[in-house]
Formats: C-alpha cells, structure tokens, sequence
C-alpha cells in the first residue's frame, strides 16, 4: 500500500467516522458554503460563450437572468477555471456599485477597491492606476488580454459604461492590451441592452452587442446534471484528496450500497411541481437558489437517518422544497 | 471575491515583484512604485525608503547612514532603465560596474546637485526620473521607460556581484559591522568623531575589503589606505572581536595541532620564492591558508584566526587567505577524483590568476601560489 493509498484511507476514515473530527469537516463543508459553486448545463453553456469570446477578442459579451438564478455562482466559476483553457490570461471579477451621485472619481475608487488598491487621488489619478493594475496582471500572465467579469451589471449607466470605454480604449492605444468584458446582470441590463440600441450604439456595440439569457434549471436533463456533480467525488471532493463525494460525505452507509443523488431526479423534480401547482404555478425554470438550497437541505437534514438500505420518499423532498422557500418566490 | 489571476499588488499598490531588478535602491524602487501608482514621488519614497521594501532596506537603514552620499550618484545609463542601486550610494564606488560610466552627482544639463526629491514628471505610460531645477531627466534617454521594460537590466550580474559582497560583509564580518557602526566607532587621534573626513575613510577602508575579496576594481586613493590603518591600529577602545566566519573557525580549531605547510614537504612544491604550494589534497587547505597569511605578514605577533578587529588589513587578508586555499583545495580533490595531474591543470592555473588579479597587492608582497613556477616543464613561463 502506498502512501497516497494510506492517507486516502485514513482521510476517509476519520471524514465519514462520528467524531469531533468528523463534525469540524461537516461545518466547513463546501455544500454549506454560499454559494455552492457547483457546475450546471447553464454554466457549462455559458463558459463556453465566454472562452469563445476570449479566443475571438471579442469586447464584450452580457448575460442576463432573474434574480436567483445562479449568475453569481456562474461568474465566479467561469473566473475560477477559464485560465485552465485560455493561457496567457488575465482575469478579475468585480461587482458594479450604485451610487446616488454618480461620479468619474467614485466610479475608479470602486474600481480600485475591487482591485485591492488605495483609492487615494483624483478620477485621472485613479483611472491611470486602474491601467497600470490591468497592464501589470497581464505582464504576471506574460499575455496582452485581460478578461474583466461584472457582475450586478445592471447597476452601471450610461455614465460608467462611457467611463469604462475610455479605459479600454487607452488600455489598447498605450499598451496593446484587449480587454473584453463579460457582465451578468438581472433583466434590467437587457432593459439598458436596448436602449444603447437605439441611443448609443457606441456603447451597444462594445458591451452588450452580445448577449444571452442566463438560465436556471430549464428541465430534469439539467437537473440531473446537477446532481450527478455531486455524486462526482473526481469533480467535487471533500476533504481533498479523501475521493469523498458531496452525496458520500452525507450518506456514506448509503452512497456504498449504491445510493445516488441523480436517482433523486424524478422525486426532486415532482416535489418542486407539487410546490408549485399549490400556488398554481407551472415549473418552467428552477432558479439555482432553490435547487441548491433543497438539496442542501436535505443532505444536512437527512444525514442521520444513513443506513444502507436508505431511501427517501416523496414527504423529505416536500420538506426540503418548503424550507427553500421555493413556494413564497412564486407568489 | 474570486481573483483568478490575482492582481499583482503590494499593501494596496500596484507592484509586481519582477519589477524589481536585482540590488535595486530605494530610489528608483520609488520612482517606479509612484509611477504604477500615479502617485508623486514624494508621496511613495519615504513609504519605500521606510518600510523595509525588499533589499532596499540595505541600501537605506544599514549602510546609508555611514556610508552613503547624501546626493543621489547615478549613472546615466542605468537611469535610463530607471536602475539605481543601493550600491552606488556608497563612497568608491566610483564608476558603474556596468557600462563603466562614472557616477554623476549632478544634473548633465544644469549642474544641480542631485537629491532625493527628484521632479518626476508623471506620465501615463513611462517613469523618467528628472532634474528638479531643469526637469531633464538624469538618464541619457528623453523618452522614459515603459512598464513592458521594467525588471531587467542587462549586465546585473555585475551589480549583484558586487551587492553580495557588501551584504556578505555587512552580516558575516564583525570588523565590518563595527565600521559600518558609527557609535562603536571610537574617534581617532587626529580625527574628529563624525567627522565627514572620517566617515570617507571608513567608506576606504570598507572599500579595501571589498576590493581584496572580491575584486571590486580599482581605486588610485587606495593608497590613502594604508596610512589610514596604520594611524587607527591599535587605538580602537573596547575589547577585540575575535573572527567567527564558520570556515576560518574550522580552519582556527585544527591549527592547536602545530602543523605547518613544512610537515607536508612530499606533497608541496617550492616556487621560487620560497612559499609551498600544495599539489596534493592531503595538505589541509588551513595549512595552506596560514602559509598564505604568514607569508603577507612576517613578523606578525599571534596567529591569524585570532586578529582582533583592530587589524582589521590583517583579517582581510585572512579572509583572503582561507577562500584561496579552500578554492585551491577543492580543485585538487576534484583533479584527484579525475586522474589530472595537478602541477599542469588549468584549473589551478586559472585559480591562480584570479586571486592574483583581484588581490594586486599579493604580488606586490612576493606570494602567489602561482603552480606554474614549481612545474619544471613549464620553467620559462614563470612569472613573478
């Protein structure tokens, strides 16, 4: 037995065992973290628009979604893993900010805060220090191409978009740098989408010409898809290094006598369509938020009752898709 | 907040430490820092030249204070890649171990003296540190450097040659640490204490250990140093401190054995004049390291592991004498190890002349442990 084999072993063990130990893995669990970023057929989707955007040089691309859906967890994915497939790439992720009174000057010191740099100095000051930060992530990558993610988009007017253009534009004219950008934003960015459209077309074009619905989960095939990640100890383990899927961590007796969670496909679906018809609603889409929170709670809650012969009926997912919430969104 | 490839910062600037050249002083780091920041110069150098910012610390906190010209030196060469190492600060170091160009305490274009606070006439794109009085800028280029240029300077390596060795110094030699210390530094007879005119002889007499060791260049006020020495020996006040460098001190607890360079007569050859050079790895390198020391200092009281700082000419050189024979004894291993015969490798030979041109005033004093002299093939060669 190697030494790998043994540690692997021993993680488990100690992982899947009642203990102290146990318990301290259990709080820190990734599937109780928010959000849980684990991959859907939507994120795949949107990924791969994104690293076609990249490879083509595209200026920017948008993406727009209900709230709840998962567009926070999709941009955070995408930026975690996008320079595994484009090398030489530079990539940030910042959210948009409101604020009352819009202004060059706050607009770069929100800018500069998200890249974790002093705010001090003027609106030039701040924007050439912004630069300066893109052209620097760049050099560390040796690539000319930075890959900017927005997220809350929506929050942004004309003003800040001009504000952003600018940027760009000194960014390739000064230091050969592309910069493409890739916004999530609710539905309020397709709102502005259009009306750049019609008024400014400058700003349309480099932004949002681009641009698609970020969806939820559409069906029981993207469901299942969901699920089967979380049965996928060499996609999503824990501990790491333990071979641990998030489903095995909870229903460990279970999970060893075959047990999985995309089986739960059907019964997971109904539950939500049982929900739903009580307010008379159809499922068409299942936002992100109420998927995840159902399962969550039903791995946290169910736990204890993991025996080999283990299977839930149609009553724990009700429960789990009441404690989400689920219902109240559709009212 | 996910950051992929995270942005490279330093405490809330931008900084990416390829940026920073090797050796490079607090002042250019400045400029550049102020530059990535669009910051004032002013702004950022005390926060650099304070903060311990990477190796620059050494050029500010240790040695400026005793050592360092309160004007900027710089070459203009290196100003164009926006390069000022903390070495040039010091005094003898009088020319750029780079491009050869003497350094410049003064604007080419108007003469002002150079300062810390130089005009630095930010750009969008380049730094380009300037004269405050003309705002031309020091390096011969107009231009300025990009960032895209920033971190590399060809032919560093000479500059971090050279930084090593004042660091080695600084840290390893208690002779140099005292010298370096101003309040250990008890005042001379003739010489008032904080004296400017003192501080430069410190400045000499560092620099004549640099020079011994490391062949450092050359310097025509050297000359000064010996009478320097010879004034201050023997009236520093306070107990000696004893030489603690881990080679010599292995090299200092063999020598209770009483051998000398004579007890390994079958294994030494006899140049000329009259110092043995060992052709056999059999002969401890301390042996050969005393035969060296002895051989610079006839008629030295004591033995060279225990000089007190107050020599400090004789520690050099004992410093000296212990990495020629360490070097000398590792290449005879290695010619033993392959089946070279020693008396005609070029190996010792190239050993030989480096020591002797880095230590000119060794062949002055009569030793070089030149083999080709004791090489009977090669008599016509020899030159002392």
């Amino acid at each position: 037995m190697t030494n790998t084999t043994m540690h692997r072993d021993q993680l488990r063990q100690v992982a899947l065992s009642s203990g102290a130990e146990r318990d301290a893995y259990l709080l820190n669990h990734p599937i109780s973290m928010r959000p849980v970023e684990v991959l859907t057929r939507s994120i795949e989707e949107a990924f791969l628009q994104v690293v076609t955007a990249v490879k083509y040089r595209q200026l920017g691309l948008c993406f727009q979604a209900p709230f709840r859906l998962g567009k926070t967890t999709a941009a955070c994915i995408i930026a975690s893993n996008i320079s595994q497939v484009v090398p030489h790439l530079a990539v940030h992720l910042m959210v948009a900010k409101t604020h009352e009174k819009v202004s060059e000057r706050a607009f770069y010191g929100d800018a500069c805060d998200s890249f974790m740099l002093t705010n001090e100095g003027t609106a030039e000051e701040r924007s050439g220090r912004l630069r300066k930060a893109i052209v620097a992530a760049c050099q560390a990558v040796d690539g000319n191409q930075f890959l900017l993610m927005i997220d809350e988009g929506q929050n942004w007017g004309e003003k800040e978009w001009e504000w952003f253009r600018d940027t760009s534009n000194v960014l390739l004219k000064d230091s050969k740098i592309t910069l493409t950008t890739v916004t999530f934003g609710d539905m309020r960015l397709g709102a502005m989408r259009g009306r750049f459209q019609r008024t400014r077309q400058d700003l349309w074009a480099r932004f949002m010409m681009k641009s698609t619905v970020f969806s939820g989960i559409r069906h029981k095939e993207d469901l299942a898809y969901f699920l089967s990640q979380l049965d996928n100890a060499e996609k999503y383990e824990y501990p790491a290094g333990s071979g641990i899927s998030f489903s095995e961590f909870f229903f460990p007796l279970a999970y060893s006598a075959g047990w999985r969670l995309e089986n739960q496909t059907d019964a997971i679906w109904k539950a939500f369509e049982r929900a739903a018809s009580k307010v008379c609603r159809k499922v068409d889409e299942l936002g992100m938020q109420w998927v995840s929170d159902t399962v969550v709670d039903f791995l946290i809650s169910r736990t204890l009752g993991d025996f080999e012969g283990f299977n839930c009926g149609p009553d724990d997912w009700d429960n789990s898709v009441a404690a989400s919430r689920f219902v109240e969104s559709l009212v | 907040m996910i950051i992929v490839t995270p942005i490279p910062t330093y405490q809330g600037l931008v900084w990416r430490s390829a940026w920073e050249v090797p050796c490079e002083g607090p002042f250019s780091l400045a400029a550049k820092v102020a530059n990535a920041n669009e910051l004032q110069f002013a702004d950022v150098r005390d926060w650099v030249f304070a903060k311990n910012f990477s190796t620059a610390n050494l050029g500010n906190d240790t040695v400026r204070p005793v050592l360092c010209s309160s004007r900027v030196r710089y070459c203009r060469l290196c100003m164009d890649r926006c390069y000022h190492p903390w070495l040039f600060q010091l005094w003898h170091f009088d020319t750029c171990p780079i491009h050869g160009h003497p350094l410049l305490t003064s604007c080419q274009t108007c003469d002002a003296p150079t300062t810390f606070f130089p005009f630095d006439g930010r750009t969008n794109t380049s730094v380009n540190l300037r004269c405050p009085r003309c705002t031309e800028p020091y390096g011969a280029s107009k231009s300025g450097l990009s960032l895209a240029g920033w971190g590399s300077v060809d032919g560093v390596e000479k500059i971090a040659a050279a930084c090593d060795a004042v660091m080695w110094i600084c840290l390893a030699i208690p002779f140099t640490a005292r010298l370096l210390n101003s309040d250990q530094w008890a005042p001379t007879g003739s010489i008032a204490h904080g004296n400017k005119e003192e501080e430069i002889q410190r400045g000499k007499a560092l620099f004549c250990v640099l020079q011994k060791l490391y062949g450092l260049g050359h310097d025509p006020q050297l000359a000064t140093v010996g009478l320097f020495y010879e004034h201050v020996e023997g009236q520093l006040s306070g107990p000696p401190v004893w030489f603690h460098e881990p080679e010599a001190g292995n090299l200092a607890a063999r020598l209770d054995s009483g051998l000398s360079i004579d007890d390994f007569s079958n294994e030494t050859v006899r140049p000329s004049f009259g110092s043995s050079v060992p052709v056999s790895s059999k002969v401890p390198a301390w042996v050969h390291a005393v035969s060296i020391w002895q051989r610079q200092h006839h008629g030295f009281p004591g033995d060279p592991t225990r000089i007190s700082i107050n020599c400090a000419q004789y520690q050099a050189d004992w410093f000296a004498a212990s990495k020629i024979a360490c070097e000398w004894h590792d290449a005879l291993l290695r010619l033993e190890a392959e089946g070279a015969h020693p008396q005609k490798s070029a190996a010792l030979m190239s050993i030989d002349e480096r020591w002797c041109r880095r230590l000119g005033r060794w062949s002055d004093r009569g030793y070089s442990p030149v083999l080709r002299i004791a090489d009977s093939t090669q008599k016509a060669s020899v030159v002392i």
